[in-house]
């Protein structure tokens, strides 16, 4: 009996890492997205992975569990940001409805340079980080970690034509955040120049 | 964007680089695009703006710190869970069995008190270990019984063999129960109620085999005829064996120019 009682654990284990734990890293990457802050992010990680061992005997085998990772780290996130009084940090029903018009044109192509591609990515970051949390989320999973608008209407809890709608959204924020920037630094503008 | 470009196409656009448009949506859309230059270029500006994204997220790898921080956090979760898994195993496993071997023998000696439905005797639990009873004196179990039968030792001698199981029972028959034909006493009767102590002249007594010790001369014969015949103390004795019965049939000896009863 406690033979076989070892071997179910060790079985347990063995499922977990395979299943779960692979995907700390996107875990981290994700908490870094949402929270900004690489302390923060390291708790937020902990967190859902204590969530993740104490809920995984609940789980039925077809799960995604990418997805699972994923809606735990951000149900942790917004429980966290609620509990600490930052709603502000959520979503902004505003910031929705109130798309800025994109600067047309951007120059993307000029990711070619390392030394642009360095700050570029800083800039991409940082137009992240603007985003509102939904469509941020959203984003980031699609673009950042590949999930497919199914897995992110699972994290996010709504429909999938929502999950499309704020990833447009959140490209066309993003998309005028960037040229901003490219323009600042000389490159060129394609609707402008060209 | 373009004013040409159509508003409702942009999402649209978004869904046709993330792979999320039904096939028909994407030849339709694709079509579309080779008609308007400008939409051929704001789904190229969106795809590299989607590349853009994904290499600035995956930019920086995660910390090693955190991975084995997470690794040991998961260790010691399992490890708990083994741990209590073994106490669970050790602790309720045993006391569980122990309830369960209580529960038996009480059900056993509870249903050793009372007869079963159709009045079979009541049998115990195989749990229960069988009760060893040493044999009685082999030299002295004949002796005794003949002793009974020409009344020199009370009923209450024997109660020694009754105590032990070895003797069932020990009846006075009288004459009329037994009939020698062929020169060997058998039983002929039954029952014997309304009978008087008068009319005794044969003993039969029943034991079990296996709770009584016999001369080894005597085993023998047991064992290769099934009957065995002897006079002791002046007392014809005949032994038969039927199952794990032992039938012992003492008589006075009609004397040597006399068959035996």
């Amino acid at each position: 009996m406690a033979w076989f009682g070892l071997r179910k654990q060790r079985d347990a284990e063995r499922e977990f890492m395979e299943r779960v734990f692979v995907h700390w890293d996107a875990m981290h990457r994700f908490a870094l997205r949402l929270t900004a802050s690489e302390a923060e992010a390291n708790d937020l990680v902990q967190d859902a992975m204590a969530k993740a061992l104490q809920h995984f005997d609940r789980v039925r085998p077809d799960t995604n569990y990418r997805a699972w990772v994923f809606t735990i780290v951000r149900n942790a996130f917004v429980s966290n940001v609620r509990k600490t009084g930052r709603e502000s940090l959520l979503e902004d029903a505003d910031l929705l409805a109130a798309d800025p018009e994109p600067e047309v044109g951007l120059a993307l192509e000029a990711l070619g340079g390392n030394r642009f591609k360095e700050g570029f990515e800083d800039e991409v970051l940082l137009a992240l980080q603007q985003l509102p949390e939904s469509q941020r989320t959203a984003v980031v999973l699609c673009d950042i970690e590949g999930l497919d608008y199914e897995g992110i209407a699972h994290v996010l809890d709504c429909p999938v034509g929502t999950v499309r709608s704020r990833i447009h959204h959140a490209r066309k924020r993003l998309k005028a955040a960037l040229a901003g920037y490219a323009r600042t630094r000389g490159y060129r503008d394609v609707e402008s120049h060209g | 964007m373009s004013k040409v470009t159509d508003d409702s196409l942009r999402p649209h656009l978004t869904a046709l680089i993330d792979g999320e448009l039904q096939p028909l949506e994407a030849i339709a859309l694709k079509q579309r695009m080779r008609q308007s230059p400008e939409l051929t270029a704001e789904c190229q500006e969106l795809e590299r703006l989607k590349v853009a994204v994904h290499l600035a997220g995956t930019r920086d790898p995660a910390p090693e710190v955190l991975k084995r921080s997470l690794e040991a956090m998961c260790h010691r979760h399992f490890e708990a869970q083994q741990k209590k898994q073994a106490r669970w195993t050790t602790l309720w496993v045993p006391l569980g069995l122990a309830a369960s071997a209580a529960v038996g023998l009480l059900v056993a000696f509870a249903g050793a008190d009372t007869e079963g439905p159709r009045g079979t005797p009541p049998q115990l639990a195989t749990m229960v270990a069988p009760t060893v009873v040493p044999p009685a004196d082999p030299s002295e179990l004949l002796p005794r019984l003949a002793g009974f039968h020409r009344e020199s030792e009370s009923p209450l001698a024997l109660s020694d063999l009754k105590n032990r199981g070895a003797l069932l029972a020990i009846e006075r028959l009288p004459d009329t129960f037994i009939t020698p034909e062929g020169k060997k006493p058998q039983l002929v009767q039954a029952s014997w109620m309304g009978c008087s102590e008068r009319e005794i002249g044969a003993t039969l007594a029943v034991l079990r085999a296996d709770r009584v010790a016999l001369p080894p001369i005597i085993e023998a014969a047991l064992e290769t005829t099934g009957v065995f015949v002897d006079i002791i103390d002046g007392v014809h004795v005949r032994l038969s064996v039927s199952g794990d019965k032992l039938f012992v049939l003492l008589s006075t000896d009609p004397g040597p120019n006399q068959s035996p009863i």
